[in-house]
């Protein structure tokens, strides 16, 4: 009888775990060194699919309450979101209005071009910038009529919080193999559609970068303020410093050819954004300038750079 | 080895495999399904009236609409939500109708102002389960040859109990351009340089 009703609950978990395996995570691809020196040329697209900045706002789990509180507090949950949302756009307003008309995106393809013209190793065209979101038809597209070796698809996107502490700017990276020598080499063979997929991939990882405004620093308004204050040049300088961060740290993380499961968790870090704070769940930490530069479980990188030690730039309009 | 603990293993293998079996991340996007969106003219209308009387403040002065162009950067859409990927061909038109359904706005005479439209957009938050409909303009008031002045004008909705049907999606960006019609109502007498913003 134990043991029946031992068998039982070890089947529920057997169904469990097999419909949890659907949405594991494929491991991540890194770039072999081998095929890291075949690269041959590569192109690269830019992916900026938002008109405007994103509002980024702490939103609560509808999923979570329900399963809590059941029907009534989904509905609760719903609501305070939907406000919540309606307050982001509001206070976005003043954030997108002074970012108007500020050519962003220009500015990022450029940054990229800078960055990975000047690493060693890579042979890369000038970034071409699409503003169309891509479905898996398009991303295939886009593989397929590649001229050069490889390519380097990123997908970009740029947020501020809704109360104005951070300003985010994060990119996701896919680099494809397109020539037959080098998919031969890599073993990443294009033999069906849909081509664009991680399986398929010599390299992928998502890197952000953060400007923050300490926590302690003032009110909201203030905050938003200091963003703003001279034509938002404090803004944009984060907007640019994070996407130049972002690239830097993207073709270091390209020469880096170990598997996230080979890396160890260290020390929790010292969180810059609060005073006191410490970051887990961290396997590695660095720094570039002065930003500081962590990575997660899953092979996932994160700049972090104060406001106040943003480098001066020119911007331009 | 008892029969639990090869069912347990079982598990554990299912879990380990499974882990293997699928891919998770940024470029899930399967194909977009286009979904047309139509407005309705009746509706701007109905509710800028609405809205004339619920502001006090009537616009100082008349205001001709000269031009409304499109400045968005250049897209496929208006937005994707899942697999569906909204377009409204000739966006301008719907701000067009949206601004002169206006009182004290119209196509022949007063202060010639211009429209640009900046952004119109549809998205959804996935976590928050909220889907979001904005637009942006930018008009410039010419009060005389040297005298011009700009501002940026928005509106949008966010709606919480939402389904992705050309309908709801269509309601959705009519009342974005609701709300910006009284986003531009609010603003009369700034865009009539009879005060301050």
């Amino acid at each position: 009888m134990n043991v029946f009703r031992g068998a039982k609950y070890s089947l529920i978990t057997a169904i469990v775990a097999l419909m949890a395996s659907g949405c594991t995570p494929y491991m991540r691809p890194v770039l072999q060194d081998e095929v890291g020196r075949a690269l041959g040329t590569t192109e690269v697209t830019l992916i900026v699919e938002q008109e405007e900045i994103d509002i980024a706002y702490f939103s609560l789990s509808a999923g979570k309450s329900w399963l809590l509180f059941g029907p009534i507090g989904a509905v609760v949950v719903s609501e305070v979101n939907e406000e919540r949302a309606k307050q982001a756009e509001l206070r976005g307003e003043p954030v997108r209005d002074a970012l108007t008309p500020f050519p962003f995106e220009g500015q990022f393809v450029t940054a990229l071009n800078q960055t990975l013209a000047s690493a060693g190793g890579f042979s890369v065209g000038t970034p071409r910038l699409l503003l169309e979101a891509q479905d898996q038809s398009g991303f295939d597209a886009l593989v397929l009529k590649t001229a050069g070796d490889s390519h380097l698809i990123i997908r970009a996107r740029y947020a501020i919080d809704s109360d104005y502490r951070t300003v985010a700017v994060s990119l996701f990276a896919r680099l494809m193999p397109v020539s037959e020598a080098l998919q031969d080499l890599s073993g990443r063979h294009l033999d069906q559609a849909p081509y664009f997929k991680r399986w398929n991939a010599l390299y992928e990882n998502e890197i952000r970068h953060i400007t923050y405004l300490r926590v302690e620093d003032d009110k909201p308004e203030d905050r938003l303020a200091r963003w703003l204050a001279d034509d938002a040049e404090l803004l944009k300088r984060a907007l640019l410093t994070g996407a130049q961060r972002a690239a830097d740290v993207l073709v270091r993380d390209m020469s880096d050819p170990r598997r996230d499961r080979d890396r160890e968790l260290i020390s929790p870090v010292p969180d810059p954004t609060r005073e006191g704070g410490a970051i887990y769940d961290v396997t590695e930490s660095y720094r570039i300038g002065s930003t500081t530069i962590i990575r997660g479980m899953g092979g996932e990188l994160t700049g972090l750079t104060s406001a106040r030690e943003l480098p001066a730039m020119a911007i331009s309009q | 080895m008892n029969s639990k603990r090869v069912v347990r293993i079982v598990s554990l293998g299912f879990l380990v495999l499974g882990s293997f079996g699928c891919q998770w991340g940024p470029y899930t996007a399967r194909s977009y399904d286009d979904v047309l969106l139509t407005l309705s003219q009746a509706r701007l209308v109905t509710e800028a009236q609405r809205i004339a009387s619920s502001v006090s403040a009537q616009p100082p002065c008349e205001l001709q609409l000269v031009d409304v162009v499109d400045q968005k950067p250049s897209r496929n859409g208006i937005g994707e939500i899942g697999r569906r990927r909204y377009q409204l061909p000739d966006p301008t038109f719907w701000v067009e109708e949206a601004v002169l359904a206006l009182p004290g706005i119209n196509r022949n005479r007063g202060v010639p102002f211009s429209v640009e439209l900046l952004a119109l957009s549809i998205r959804a938050d996935v976590v928050a389960n909220v889907r979001i409909a904005s637009v942006a303009i930018r008009a410039t008031v010419q009060r005389d040859r040297e005298n011009s002045s700009v501002s940026i004008h928005r509106g949008s909705d966010s709606e919480n109990n939402w389904t992705s049907s050309r309908q709801d999606a269509s309601l959705s960006i009519e009342n974005a351009l609701i709300d910006l019609q009284r986003s531009l109502l609010e603003a009369g007498p700034v865009l009539c340089g009879v005060a301050a913003n």
